[in-house]
């Protein structure tokens, strides 16, 4: 089992100026586009592991954009997470993204709403747990 | 069946010892390697000051035994929770003062769950090791009644100052909730043995194909079908079988007098206490990442007759089976998801379970790979 579940948050805000650049750089994670929004995420820890809690770090491009919300289904399953994620923004067009957990293997699929400039984006990734 | 792998000396001695290795692909050797190693490494409970100290767990062992922590001076944790049977005592419900509605889980492998009881009212071992003792139909128990016996007593006095450096204090609340967390020390010490399935999938880890086939054919055909076709992998998942969560399987949830609500109930009951990770007896408060499950759960009409996804280990010492204790063996539950009755099902739940139709070999099968996840 995995008992830390991230870096405190006084550590990201210093790491997350580092991120603001746009586009975000690839150690940022993960791309996502959606018309002006570009943003990048990774899990910590990594990789996700199955009924492991795990937080995102995501980086959005302007980085005056909003993350709104985070939440995770899987359509095949009919079902989504026990959890509703909390986001935090730490800095810099960085978001620190607390209480996910995947439950089960299989394909689900991650959503990200995004507001910027009077605008929601969704950004949706799919990603397979083996 | 395709064997690739045949041990010619025992398959010459007679097909009541042939031992062979199934083809297992890539895929299928990944989803086993998942189900281990076992034992996984410790974990401690950051919200419990004396998880994983001798003291506590000394003083732990001798109160899980010690019938004085009822109310009524006959009932100890042990009276439910038998060693010999896995803790667990072989009744379809529990009985302690009355005739509970569910079945008595055992306490093997405690230290790493998430959730606790059926319905995952508790997110920590200790607070789960406390309302048993509370609870009027089973130990009965007060908090200021239970907080003297252990001032009042010599042995248990002194156990408490051993556990924890100073003598009970007069906070009633305080001291019951300290003899729920030297319980839970010794429980996280209970750790159910290595199994067959084990030396199988370190073997597979090892490409160790000669130990490998030791393990009974039939058994590895009950694994392939657990880890794919019968899909019982999708929540009982990782080297203890569980993913730790909840689930509607198609068992009644009606008991006498009304229905049992499974997770809706508990997680109201989790949010609503002072006794959660996110309460004042936390030892380790804000700082427990532990709590982040407990902060981020969510209640939805979904969960209304769920119950908690059970570890599979050492289940032949476990019987009878399911959150009600309805099905007697086995190969009752092979049979309950073999012929699932799938109109059970929330109509707007999950679609994740569906009827098995597994010929009877298949089911032989598959009970004799459970059967092999005990010792």
């Amino acid at each position: 089992m995995r008992a830390r579940q991230g870096l405190p948050a006084c550590l990201l805000a210093a790491a997350g100026p580092a991120f603001a650049a746009c586009p975000p750089p690839p150690e940022a994670g993960e791309r996502l586009d959606s018309g002006p929004v570009q943003l990048a995420w990774r899990a910590e820890p990594a990789p996700i592991a199955v009924s492991h809690p795990f937080a995102l770090l995501v980086t959005l491009c302007p980085a005056d954009a909003r993350l709104l919300r985070v939440d995770a289904t899987m359509p095949e399953h009919r079902h989504g997470m026990n959890y509703r994620p909390s986001v935090q923004p730490v800095g810099g067009g960085a978001w620190r993204v607390e209480g996910l957990l995947w439950h089960m293997s299989g394909r689900w699929e991650l959503r990200l709403d995004v507001e910027s400039v009077g605008v929601t984006h969704t950004l949706r990734h799919a990603v397979t747990l083996p | 069946m395709r064997i690739v792998t045949a041990l010619l000396a025992a398959w010459l001695a007679g097909p009541a010892t042939a031992q062979a290795l199934l083809d297992f692909s890539a895929a299928e050797r990944s989803r086993i390697l998942a189900h281990g190693p076992w034992p996984p490494p410790s974990l401690r409970d950051p919200s419990n000051r004396v998880d994983g100290q001798r003291a506590a767990i000394d003083f732990g062992a001798r109160l899980f035994f010690d019938p004085r922590l009822s109310a009524g001076g006959d009932i100890s944790c042990a009276s439910c929770h038998l060693p010999p049977r896995a803790f667990q005592d072989g009744r379809p419900v529990a009985t302690g003062r009355a005739e509970g509605i569910r079945n008595t889980p055992t306490l093997l492998d405690v230290a790493w769950q998430r959730w606790f009881g059926w319905d995952g009212a508790h997110d920590s071992l200790w607070a789960a090791s406390l309302s048993p003792l509370l609870q009027a139909g089973e130990m009965g128990q007060r908090l200021d009644t239970l907080a003297a016996t252990v001032r009042r007593d010599p042995r248990l006095a002194a156990g408490y100052l051993a556990a924890f450096g100073a003598a009970p204090g007069s906070d009633d609340e305080e001291v019951a909730t300290d003899v729920a967390k030297a319980l839970a020390a010794w429980q996280s010490t209970l750790v159910s043995p290595r199994t067959p399935f084990d030396d199988f999938r370190d073997a597979l880890a090892r490409g160790d194909a000669e130990a490998a086939a030791r393990y009974p054919v039939a058994a590895q055909r009950g694994l392939r079908l657990f880890i794919g076709e019968a899909r019982c992998s999708v929540c009982h998942t990782g080297p203890a079988f569980t993913n730790g969560e909840f689930a509607d399987v198609g068992v009644p949830f009606f008991v006498p007098g009304g229905v049992d609500p499974g997770r809706h109930g508990g997680l109201h009951k989790l949010l609503a206490s002072r006794m959660n990770r996110l309460g004042p007896y936390n030892d380790s408060r804000a700082t427990d990442p532990r709590a982040v499950a407990t902060r981020h759960v969510v209640v939805e009409h979904r969960h209304f007759g769920e119950f908690r996804v059970p570890g599979l280990r050492q289940l032949v010492h476990t019987a009878p089976y399911m959150h009600d204790g309805s099905l007697a063996s086995l190969e009752g539950v092979v049979r309950h998801y073999s012929e699932l009755n799938e109109e059970r099902l929330h109509a707007d739940g999950e679609r994740i379970l569906r009827r098995l139709d597994l010929t009877r070999q298949q089911a032989a099968d598959l009970a004799s790979f459970l059967r092999s996840l005990s010792r």
